[in-house]
């Protein structure tokens, strides 16, 4: 039909639980940082429990990325992507990080946080948007990064179908979880533990983990932050990381590892561990056992590169939002389409053409 | 007192009837002193309206949700009928989309738009998916002469490219039969005229028995060498010949049929003169048609092509010298802007006509409405964008008492527009698990509240 | 892959040089210059520009349009990745790579590298194995249905009436794969047999005439002009009818008589002297009428009352057209039917014997008629089966007439009649080639030329087994050519190749252009038509198609162009003086189907140009482009400046800056082709620079600079008649066939003839293979039937 292109920019699609931990914040920030360099698309965002306020903030972060990408999608926030989320009628569960920092009221806060979603009908099915991203991508030139409950990896799995084209467009899945080889930590991914051992026993392809062990091994340094994001007083992610803990502190970081995991696999950052089978247990226990047909395995800090991933985690992280790569236009065409663009919103301040959305 | 327990047979009923419409639900077929517990529950119909090139979406949505308050200005002329349309938001065709496609749009988003499947972007060897108005009419037609209806207003395109490497094929056909055999819409009036209540009126029985005689005959024969030439024949010239072969098999059904109730129904009204110039009347006249063929059980599915994904029809009488695709790309342009939101409210207005039609037709203590599932529905968004999501969709009727209408519905975005279709084929008694990219029936139409 | 071909099937497979090289001497696929070694080339041509001009854009992480070239770095992926090269030599062709804004390297480096590619990717075609493709079962459309009717039972029958429209692929109705049968078209068939058998047997029972009137009060007539009424009428049977036209007002004087023409869908059928003086017919107002009785043919037709060359209508002011001083064609009235006195063509078609009397007759018709229907000699036992319908007739009381009529309609409803089929002897293995039977070849012959079933002559050469040798087979194509039914050839293939057809569907402003009427149309049809039918029969160059020096007139086209001498309604081969006009793209047929209905749009023109006559066409324009804003057009700004502006924009400007100088070169034939020299009120500028840096002033002068293209106009020519003769989309495997065509064809100097001459020789129009079987996998979801 068209070409494949073998080296198109991995599709990331990204099922997070953004606003439990400190951690989910900042890999959304690597993620961009990645995708601001082309390495990488972000191809989906879905929340993975359901609370509003989430989704709420997953938007402001997209808009701010979006709306400091300049005019390149016609000099005004896009039609915003849809976001996924898990929906339930009932009262969210309590989440102090959460409601901590969309509360932020402290100078810029309330316009960090300003978004469009307001009722769920603003935000889109989960499990159907992954299977809709999946379609769009080509074979093996898609990824999966899951931090947070397998809620929507189940559902997903329920679509009819779906296991093929799985199979087809993945070409990595990590899940940011566990402890490894074996240990204790308090549930993430098994908090919806029939979820999580429905993946664990149907999802199609091979899972690399990224376990909690990694992410205190391999901390975001918050010392580094004030420095780094300073360019942008009101800076979304920056906000989130104040709002985590008393400052300064370090957020362990095990999604982050993730994403830089599944984006960048042959910078050799990370050992592998060999092939085995994980299981998981309701009190958040985890058990690695190795077999050789085993299609589990697990990230192993390398001594040799803590350093350096922790300055690719604020680098990447703190990057300026860049402008999106050309949809269509080889550089040099984008850049008379850019000084078209920025003229004629010189000339006349046109509304942005946003997309309809129930008031 | 003698009472006769004798119910008039439908036929004889209608030869009485003769020049008035047939109305087979009637009380006055009710065998004497029948109680209303045993008055045959009309069947559910469904129909599709599909117009092309999106909608100026400022002057279509209505945002907000719950009981229809105001409607926008396109659904004015629905205003009358408020209470018996629900406006359905946020459904998306996904195959629509460009996926790994590229340009094509209109092909695209038309082809797949009762299928729920991407179309194959080719010129030559076409292939699309069977539309699910087709499954239904399968399973539904039995009691009726024809399984589904196809209508359309606008001939087909002669030559040339229909959209970027999409065979005319997939914008000139919204229903199909098979993944490779579009059903071309009835355009011309006198022809669904004539197809619809016989262009034999004049024949006597006996003349008819003998040609129908005759036309099975010619059948078995020529289905024979079809089937012998079918032998050694490769894939693709083997569908050609099932092809051939299923459709000689519709037409002795509709023969068999055709001997059990050997009388061809009076329409009420003359037969039409080739094909309108002004769009209005013909809508009328398909419509009007359509209507009887409902009321009178010759069908109950029908699919309706207003106009052609990517034409450029122009509308004088309304003062619109411009094509609609054209002006639909009017990158905001007020006065093209403008253009595009006449000709939506006008083709609208036609449509409220229909709807009203549907509602004055009592059937039993319902209307002929109230056991319709009508849906008037575009396959792109907004016709400037070619966006695929939240499509215009609006159901009127009451799907056979089962649908509570008269509400604005907005579902979740991504929500897939054959979740739609999965409902409508339970209410039409074709209960399916799973259709096109569905992911579940679509709740709040029997009108839960999803807010 | 089929999917790749782009838009027009003129593309992929074209191997000349174009545009943007302007004029350099060209090279057709066989001539090519034998290169060194693919290696050193591809090093020395082509790698250079690749890694420094266009792998910046086409790299791993942008893949600008979808092309990556990574990987494509070496000779021998020419022919591993040819359709990657195919697109890539292709927008080298058109001149669209590199873009505006990117450093383009010096033009002999650019056509170094293309030729090159050209080189090696017909290599790769010559060194694959030769494959003549497949063609799947084809089922006639509506004008070969038709035509095959009326060749072989002598009926007039408008399936275009009854059926509905076929689908159209690559710009063709006559695609194997798009025609499919519905039960609705099913339906058609077989009520269209009934009707046709009847008609050919004469079996119709005519009911007491009625009669239907048609006038301009009640809205069922048109008055088209002063001279013309119409009125669209259906005729429910083969029979006579009373004609009665009324004609109001009259004429001062002894005022003299006129011609009276009645045309039936643009054919006079009638023509007589009617009086304009006062006639003594008793009315309020003065009026006179005139009866005639014609035999007409089932279907909806189109009917028109004419005063054919009237003087005296050119010395009245237009406000007394409809006054007393002027008589004119009114009311048209329909009585009928009445039994027709002759014999109807058909009868003496089928009763060549006479069946009351001779018991063999019935058996002789029969198996003489499906032999023609079927264009194959028929088994005996299929004449059995068919004589058993004979027998049920019998049975139901009905004479041997009512029989043959019966079998007839069996036999239109036949697969074997319906559909062209062609046998391999191993279907399923895509290896085995083999050349089509002779009884195959005659029918791919008179389905090409004809859209028709082959005649006596065509199907008994067959039969002996003759017709492959190619002094036979060249015999028989020139005698077909000679044959009037070769006119089919010229409206079905012309008819889409240059679009014509949509003239019956384009709708121009009526308040803008107030000339345009049916008649006007159809003069415009027949100009183009006629004009190719005689450089098709008189075998003219194909060059002739843009620059010839004569055309075909009537009187009303002739005003229309402005030029004089031409009376009368009759076409007439007319010599051109000056070079406002010539050749196709100065007719306005032409000229109006590439146009909007309010306005021309040298974008659409230059479009036409490139899809139609230079086979490049430009990618698909993206979402959301801008539209003009066309209340502004020829007001505010001139139409050439708006668009110009709009290719500043540079998205549009890559494809733009090819399409819209061709279409101003046009510009001064408006929206329905008539010369103009001003726009709105901005003087019309027809000059443009080709992106090879020739410039024009006049639509002459760019017409002549095209004519340095003769190899792609050749070569779009011989694609779009390949697609039309095979019934299918062209492949990457027929490359070198059309290279050897082009060859051979350049070599004669493209005499229009010899093209039918190639392509009938052809690999692919000779022979034939099995089909592939693949179950090729659809990433979509599988949709699932319904359950139970």
């Amino acid at each position: 039909m068209q070409f494949t292109t073998p080296e198109t920019p991995l599709g990331l699609m990204f099922d997070v639980n953004l606003g439990m931990t400190t951690d989910s914040v900042l890999a959304l920030a690597l993620l961009h940082g990645l995708a601001g360099k082309q390495e990488c698309r972000v191809a989906s965002l879905t929340i993975n429990y359901p609370d509003l306020r989430a989704a709420r903030l997953c938007d402001a972060i997209e808009r701010y990325y979006a709306s400091a990408t300049g005019p390149g999608l016609g000099g005004s926030v896009p039609a915003a992507v849809p976001i996924g989320i898990v929906e339930s009628r009932k009262a969210p569960a309590d989440q102090p990080l959460l409601a901590r920092t969309v509360a932020l009221k402290d100078g810029e806060g309330s316009k960090i946080w300003a978004s469009v979603i307001e009722k769920w009908n603003d935000t889109a099915i989960p499990e159907i948007l992954i299977r809709n991203t999946l379609m769009a991508n080509f074979d093996g030139r898609a990824a999966m990064v899951v931090s947070g409950p397998a809620t929507n990896l189940a559902t997903l799995l329920n679509l009819p179908d779906i296991i093929p084209l799985i199979s087809a467009k993945l070409k990595v899945m990590v899940i940011a979880d566990g402890e490894f080889p074996s240990g204790k930590s308090d549930p993430g991914f098994m908090s919806d533990l029939p979820a999580a051992k429905r993946v664990l026993a149907d999802w199609p392809t091979p899972i690399v983990f990224s376990g909690r062990e990694l992410g205190r091994q391999i901390p975001f340094p918050g010392a580094s932050v004030e420095k780094a994001f300073s360019y942008n007083p009101s800076h979304p992610i920056a906000a989130a990381y104040r709002a985590g803990r008393e400052m300064p502190y370090d957020a362990p970081a095990p999604a982050m590892a993730a994403v830089l995991y599944a984006v960048r696999r042959n910078e050799g950052y990370f050992k592998l561990s060999e092939p085995g089978v994980v299981s998981f247990s309701s009190d958040g226990g985890t058990e690695f056992r190795p077999s050789a047909d085993g299609r589990h395995r697990y990230l192993i800090a390398d001594p040799a590169q803590v350093e350096r991933i922790a300055k690719v985690y604020v680098e990447m992280a703190s990057a300026k939002p860049a402008a999106p790569p050309p949809r269509r236009l080889p550089p040099a065409l984008q850049k008379l389409e850019e000084e078209k663009a920025a003229a004629a919103a010189a000339k006349k301040q046109t509304p942005p053409a946003d997309p309809p959305k129930p008031r | 007192m003698i009472i006769t327990r004798k119910a008039v047979a439908r036929r004889t009923f209608l030869r009485g009837v003769g020049a008035t419409v047939a109305l087979p639900f009637l009380d006055a077929m009710v065998p004497a002193l029948a109680t209303a517990a045993t008055t045959p529950k009309p069947p559910v119909r469904m129909a599709f309206a599909y117009v092309p090139n999106g909608l100026n979406f400022k002057d279509y949505k209505l945002g907000y949700e719950g009981k229809l308050e105001k409607l926008s200005r396109i659904l004015q002329p629905l205003e009358p009928y408020k209470q018996d349309i629900n406006v359905l938001g946020n459904l998306t065709h996904n195959a629509g989309r460009a996926l790994l496609d590229g340009p094509g749009d209109h092909g695209r988003c038309s082809a797949s738009y009762l299928t729920g499947l991407q179309p194959r972007k080719t010129m030559s060897d076409i292939k699309a998916g069977v539309s699910f108005d087709q499954i239904v009419g399968q399973h539904v037609g039995a009691g009726t002469s024809f399984n589904t209806l196809e209508l359309g207003i606008e001939d087909a395109r002669q030559a040339g490219d229909c959209d970027s490497g999409y065979s005319c094929a997939y914008t000139n056909n919204l229903a199909w039969r098979a993944e490779a055999q579009p059903l071309p819409p009835t355009l011309n009036p006198r022809a669904l005229f004539e197809r619809l209540f016989g262009d034999d009126a004049a024949l006597s029985p006996e003349a008819r028995r003998r040609r129908n005689l005759y036309r099975r005959s010619v059948l078995d024969l020529v289905q024979d060498e079809a089937r012998q030439l079918s032998r050694d024949l490769g894939p693709t010239d083997q569908r050609k010949l099932d092809e051939y072969l299923s459709s000689i098999r519709e037409i002795e059904l509709q023969l068999a049929r055709a001997d059990k109730d050997s009388i061809s129904i009076d329409p009420g009204f003359e037969k039409p003169y080739g094909i309108p110039a002004d769009f209005a009347e013909h809508f009328s006249l398909m419509t009007n048609m359509l209507t009887v063929a409902f009321q009178s059980n010759l069908t109950r599915v029908a699919t309706f092509l207003v106009t052609r994904e990517g034409t450029s029809r122009t509308y004088r009488e309304i003062g619109i010298p411009d094509g609609h695709h054209p002006l639909t790309h009017h990158r905001g342009q007020e006065d093209l802007v403008e253009k595009v939101s006449k000709i939506n409210v006008y083709h609208m207005q036609q449509f409220a006509t229909w709807i009203g039609k549907l509602k004055a037709i009592k059937e039993g203590d319902s209307t002929l409405l109230d056991n319709c599932m009508i849906v008037y529905g575009a396959g792109l968004a907004d016709g400037n964008r070619h966006s695929h999501e939240d499509l215009p969709t609006i159901m009127a009727g009451r799907g056979g008492g089962s649908f509570q209408p008269g509400r604005s519905i907005v579902y979740r975005k991504e929500t897939p527009m054959c979740n739609l279709f999965l409902t409508m084929m339970d209410r039409m008694g074709v209960p399916t698990e799973h259709f096109g990219d569905s992911s579940g029936a679509l709740c709040g139409l029997d009108g839960l509240d999803l807010t | 892959m089929k999917t790749f071909l782009p838009v027009s099937g003129c593309v992929v497979l074209s191997v000349s040089t174009c545009l943007m090289f302007g004029q350099v001497s060209s090279r057709s696929g066989a001539a090519v210059k034998p290169v060194s070694t693919a290696e050193t080339s591809f090093d020395r041509d082509v790698r250079p520009v690749i890694t420094g001009t266009c792998a910046p854009c086409h790299s791993a992480a942008l893949a600008s349009g979808g092309l990556n070239l990574v990987g494509l770095n070496a000779a021998a992926t020419v022919a591993s990745q040819q359709e990657a090269w195919e697109k890539i030599a292709q927008k080298l062709r058109s001149g669209e790579m590199p873009p505006k804004g990117v450093a383009r390297p010096p033009q002999a480096k650019m056509e170094a590298m293309y030729l090159t590619i050209e080189n090696l990717l017909d290599q790769a075609s010559r060194n694959a194995p030769k494959d003549p493709g497949r063609v799947s079962v084809r089922r006639l459309n509506r004008n070969e249905y038709a035509n095959s009717v009326r060749d072989l039972l002598g009926v007039n029958f408008r399936a275009a009436d009854d059926f509905p429209s076929d689908d159209s692929g690559e710009g063709f109705d006559n695609l194997a794969d798009v025609l499919s049968i519905s039960p609705l078209l099913m339906e058609k068939y077989m009520s269209a047999a009934e009707k046709i058998a009847a008609r050919a047997v004469g079996n119709i029972q005519l009911p007491k005439p009625a009669s239907a009137a048609y006038d301009a009060n009640s809205h069922t007539l048109t008055q088209v002009d002063v001279s013309t009424s119409e009125a669209v009428h259906q005729v429910d049977f083969d029979a006579d009818y009373d004609v009665m036209i009324t004609m109001p007002g009259a004429r001062p004087g002894e005022a003299a008589p006129v011609d009276l023409g009645f045309f039936m869908d643009g054919e006079i059928i009638h023509k007589e002297k009617v009086e304009t003086k006062k006639s003594d017919l008793v009315f309020f107002g003065q009026q006179s009428e005139t009866h005639f009785r014609v035999t007409l043919p089932t279907g909806q037709h189109v009917f028109r009352a004419v005063f054919l060359n009237d003087p005296y209508v050119k010395t009245i002011a237009e406000k007394d057209y409809y006054r007393g001083v002027n008589k004119y064609p009114g009311t048209i009235t329909f009585t009928g039917p009445y039994a027709s006195k002759e014999e109807p063509v058909s009868r003496r078609l089928i009763f060549t014997c006479d069946v009351k009397a001779d018991p063999a007759c019935a058996q002789i018709i029969v198996s003489r008629i499906a032999r023609r229907a079927f264009r194959r000699p028929v088994t005996p036992a299929e004449v059995a089966s068919l004589m058993k319908l004979m027998a049920l007739a019998k049975a139901n009381g009905e004479g041997p007439e009512q029989g043959i009529q019966l079998a007839i309609q069996a036999i239109l409803v036949s697969p074997d009649f319906l559909y062209r089929m062609e046998r391999d002897p191993d279907p399923r293995d895509a290896t085995r080639i083999h050349r089509v039977s002779d009884l195959e070849l005659a029918s791919r012959l008179s389905y090409f030329l004809w859209s028709s079933l082959p005649d006596e002559e065509l199907l008994s050469t067959a039969e002996k087994g003759h017709l492959h040798e190619q002094a036979v087979l060249d015999a028989q194509v020139k005698r077909m050519l000679q044959d009037k039914r070769a006119s089919a050839f010229v409206d079905n293939f012309a008819g889409q190749w240059l679009e014509l057809r949509n003239l019956d569907s384009v709708k121009p402003d009526p308040d803008r252009f107030l000339v345009w009427g049916p008649q006007l149309k159809n003069d415009m049809q027949t100009e183009t038509r006629l004009f190719l039918e005689y450089v098709l029969r008189e075998n003219r160059p194909l060059s002739e198609l843009l620059t010839a020096r004569y055309t075909f007139l009537n009187e009303r086209l002739a005003k229309f162009y402005d030029i004089p001498g031409v009376t009368g309604s009759e076409f007439r081969k007319v010599d051109l003086t000056t070079n406002q006009r010539g050749g196709i793209l100065t007719q306005a047929s032409v000229l109006t189907v590439s146009s909007y209905p309010t306005r021309t749009s040298p974008t659409i023109r230059g479009k036409y140009i490139l899809n139609n006559i230079l086979g490049t066409p430009p990618p698909p324009p993206p979402p959301d482009v801008p539209a003009l804003d066309a209340s502004k057009v020829g007001s505010e700004v001139s139409l050439r400046k708006q668009l110009e502006e709009h290719r500043n924009n540079a998205v549009c400007a890559s494809c733009h800056s090819r399409m819209d100088v061709l279409g101003f070169g046009l510009e001064n034939y408006n929206a329905i082709g008539r010369w103009r020299a001003v726009d709105g009120k901005f003087p019309i500028d027809s000059g443009g620079t080709l992106p090879g840096g020739k410039t024009f002033t006049s639509p002459a002068e760019m017409k002549t600079l095209l004519l340095y293209n003769m190899p792609e106009i050749a070569r779009c020519v011989t694609e779009k008649m390949m697609i039309y003769a095979l019934g299918r989309g062209l492949q990457p495997f027929d490359r070198p066939v059309m290279n050897q065509i082009d060859a051979d064809w350049k070599a004669k100097d493209y005499p229009f003839q010899t093209l039918i001459y190639e392509v009938v020789h052809s690999l692919p129009f000779q022979e034939r293979r099995g089909e592939a079987v693949t179950g090729k996998p659809n990433t979509t979801i599988k949709k699932e039937s319904a359950a139970q």
